[in-house]
């Protein structure tokens, strides 16, 4: 604003109040803003008066006689009332317009652009006020990044009528796509406002904006507390229990999965609902796989806690309660971190995996079948074409997996069945490593083998990620 | 470590079984190869006519991929002949060129039921033997070994002599059942289409 002469600004202001703009307004159509330095927006009469005073015009009283509410933001930058932005778009974008045409000479700061050069936003200048008198009320200082927040929403008796030329027109626009009922919402008026031709918004709308006959009042008042995370590991001890519910055409696939046993005992144990959880795991195991040794990453997050404070005790408790169902375990269960979550899903493709599988094997001779297996180099590179088992979900290609390390052990009393460990890179369809999927797999443990050479059951014992942080 | 934890732990070796012990022995016992355990063999016998047999067998899998390949019904198998060649080209069109994208397959060339799929060339057969597809279903892949080595088609037809991949197109949440398919295209099970080879024989002595 140093280029604006002070006698530039008075006109301004001067030509505002005469239509009733309240003094926040004006400050944001002379391009001022909250992160300024000297911030006018506390004392917005103090800073005029100062204004007049230095240039000595006699008269001091604001000329704002009439008790309208502001024809801009209707008041919703006043102290004593408060907003709701529809109508207050379109009464901005008009009194904008307006502005413009009386004072070509000035440079007005854009409305919608996202640079520095922008009028404040309306809503900053909202938050500002509001924020300093709930503050006062509640004894709270406000914080802008508190993981708490309250959602005000205000409401204009007028905002139907005022909005109802804006859905003509945009109806019109999209006349072309036979679409009937126009959503009217703040997103898609500003981006209409943004390019609409300046003629095309007098011919719909007055401007400036007309005295607004209601007053805005509060609709209502949400309060959101942001949500906390639990992280830790599962373990599964039985086949045929799933990751997630999973129900297909109204039939659940498994009686028990991890998910619900989880989310029961965190209910038990914190007395929230189930519906305010959310779960996810790096990755999942079919249904028929057991997942032990050093279990899986997992996370859940509640929504909306109303403590968050979480005891050792209660974590200690949940991990008794899953126990408890001998069908799963949970370790290393701790509060965890926002910022940390992205690990869980971060090197998906990197991420090591440990199995024990049993094999069955139609070699006449296992004790060789287990020595060509275990002759096998390191980081063996095998090419895994689609298997038929999810060709319905995944895209025909030909992938490239590494094996990382094999080990074949004899099971004594056995003559076809022996036990496998093996490392495997993230993404490896592990069941057709071991049976060859119609050779869609090469090389396989049958084609080393020499024979058929299927999985009977599978184990995963271990996913390289450090989680939770603390041991 | 502390109390809670070495309780825990005690828990987690306790319940973490050896894997052999883990599954049942009958299921040990009755293992099916891969080939078989995933797949629900339905038979097609509509388009023998003539006296000419064309059994093709489709497999279903859980999935509702279907592989599909000659039955043992098929006069090919039936008369032993030896192979020689397959071909794709049908009505000037090469079915071999399949130009798939994405999950969702798109390209894939959408098959009727009565839409010849391949001709078979035998040794010393101046016949060409149509293959139907036999269910509505894209074709999406065409099995690279039976390019290489036709006879697999005889040979091993319950496994890597499986002609190509058809997805039926009646997939999605709403799509059919196998049985219904099966209904509705008048597929055989497997032991409809034992009972149905049975009163074929009589046929077969005939010719």
């Amino acid at each position: 604003m140093e280029s604006a002469t002070k006698d530039d600004l008075l006109k301004i202001y001067n030509f505002l109040t005469d239509l009733s703009c309240c003094n926040r307004c004006i400050l944001r159509y002379l391009g001022f803003h909250i992160s300024n330095e000297e911030n006018p927006f506390q004392d917005p009469d103090k800073f005029f008066m100062d204004l007049k005073n230095d240039k000595n015009d006699g008269d001091i009283t604001s000329k704002r006689i009439k008790k309208n509410p502001c024809p801009v933001c209707l008041n919703c930058f006043d102290p004593e009332t408060l907003e709701k932005l529809i109508s207050n778009s379109v009464r901005t974008h008009g009194m904008y317009l307006h502005l413009k045409k009386q004072f070509p000479q000035f440079k007005f700061k854009s409305l919608y652009d996202t640079t520095e050069s922008v009028l404040e936003q309306a809503h900053k200048i909202f938050r500002y006020i509001a924020a300093d008198i709930l503050s006062k009320t509640l004894q709270k200082t406000f914080h802008p990044k508190s993981n708490f927040s309250l959602l005000i929403t205000i409401c204009y008796g007028d905002d139907d009528k005022e909005v109802e030329n804006m859905k003509q027109i945009i109806a019109k626009k999209s006349s072309r796509r036979r679409c009937v009922d126009i959503e009217v919402s703040r997103n898609n008026i500003f981006e209409f406002l943004k390019d609409i031709n300046p003629e095309k918004f007098e011919n719909t709308f007055t401007t400036p904006p007309v005295i607004p006959e209601k007053n805005i009042f509060i609709e209502k008042v949400e309060l959101t507390a942001d949500p906390i995370y639990l992280g830790g590991r599962y373990l599964k001890f039985k086949r045929n229990v799933g990751q997630t519910p999973w129900v297909i055409d109204g039939v659940s696939v498994s009686e028990h999965n991890i998910q619900d046993i989880i989310f029961d005992a965190v209910c038990i144990s914190f007395g929230c609902s189930r519906d305010m959880m959310t779960f996810c795991a790096s990755g999942r195991e079919d249904l028929d796989v057991r997942m032990l040794g050093t279990g899986r990453p997992f996370y859940i997050k509640i929504d909306n806690p109303k403590d968050r404070n979480i005891s050792k005790d209660q974590l200690m408790q949940i991990e008794k309660e899953i126990i408890k169902t001998k069908l799963a375990a949970v370790i290393k269960l701790q509060a965890v971190y926002a910022s940390e979550l992205n690990h869980i899903k971060l090197g998906e493709e990197e991420k090591k995996k440990t199995y024990r599988a049993l094999c069955k094997t139609e070699s006449p001779n296992i004790k060789e079948a287990i020595e060509s297996i275990n002759k096998q180099p390191l980081n063996l590179e095998i090419t895994q074409l689609t298997p038929m088992r999810v060709l319905h979900r995944r895209t025909l290609l030909a992938r490239k997996k590494t094996i990382h390390s094999i080990k074949a052990m004899e099971l004594p009393g056995h003559k076809e069945l022996f036990e496998v460990e093996f490392v495997t890179q993230a993404g490896t369809y592990v069941k057709e490593f071991v049976h060859g999927d119609f050779n869609r797999t090469t090389p396989s443990l049958s084609s080393v083998v020499g024979y058929p050479t299927d999985l009977v059951a599978l184990d995963c014992i271990d996913i390289e990620l450090i989680w939770p942080e603390k041991d | 470590m502390d109390s809670h934890e070495c309780e825990i732990d005690k828990y987690i070796k306790d319940l973490s079984i050896p894997i052999l012990e883990s599954i049942e022995k009958t299921e040990i016992e009755k293992f099916q190869p891969y080939y078989l355990r995933y797949y629900e063999d339905k038979y097609c016998v509509e388009f023998n006519r003539d006296g000419v047999n064309n059994d093709v067998l489709l497999r279903f899998h859980t999935n509702r991929i279907v592989l599909i390949s000659l039955a043992k019904g098929h006069d090919i198998i039936r008369q032993e002949k030896i192979i020689e060649g397959i071909n794709f080209e049908v009505k000037g069109v090469n079915r071999t060129e399949i130009c798939l994208s994405g999950k969702k397959k798109h390209g894939a060339k959408k098959l009727r039921q009565d839409s010849v799929l391949c001709y078979i060339k035998c040794k010393d057969d101046d016949k060409e033997y149509p293959v139907y597809t036999s269910v509505p279903a894209s074709f999406i892949e065409v099995n690279s070994h039976i390019l290489k080595d036709p006879h697999l088609l005889v040979s091993d037809y319950k496994k890597l002599g499986y002609i190509g991949v058809l997805y039926p197109q009646c997939y999605g949440p709403k799509s059919m059942s196998v049985d219904v398919m099966a209904e509705k295209y008048k597929l055989l099970s497997e032991k409809e289409y034992e009972d149905y080879l049975l009163s074929n024989i009589p046929n077969k002595i005939i010719n």
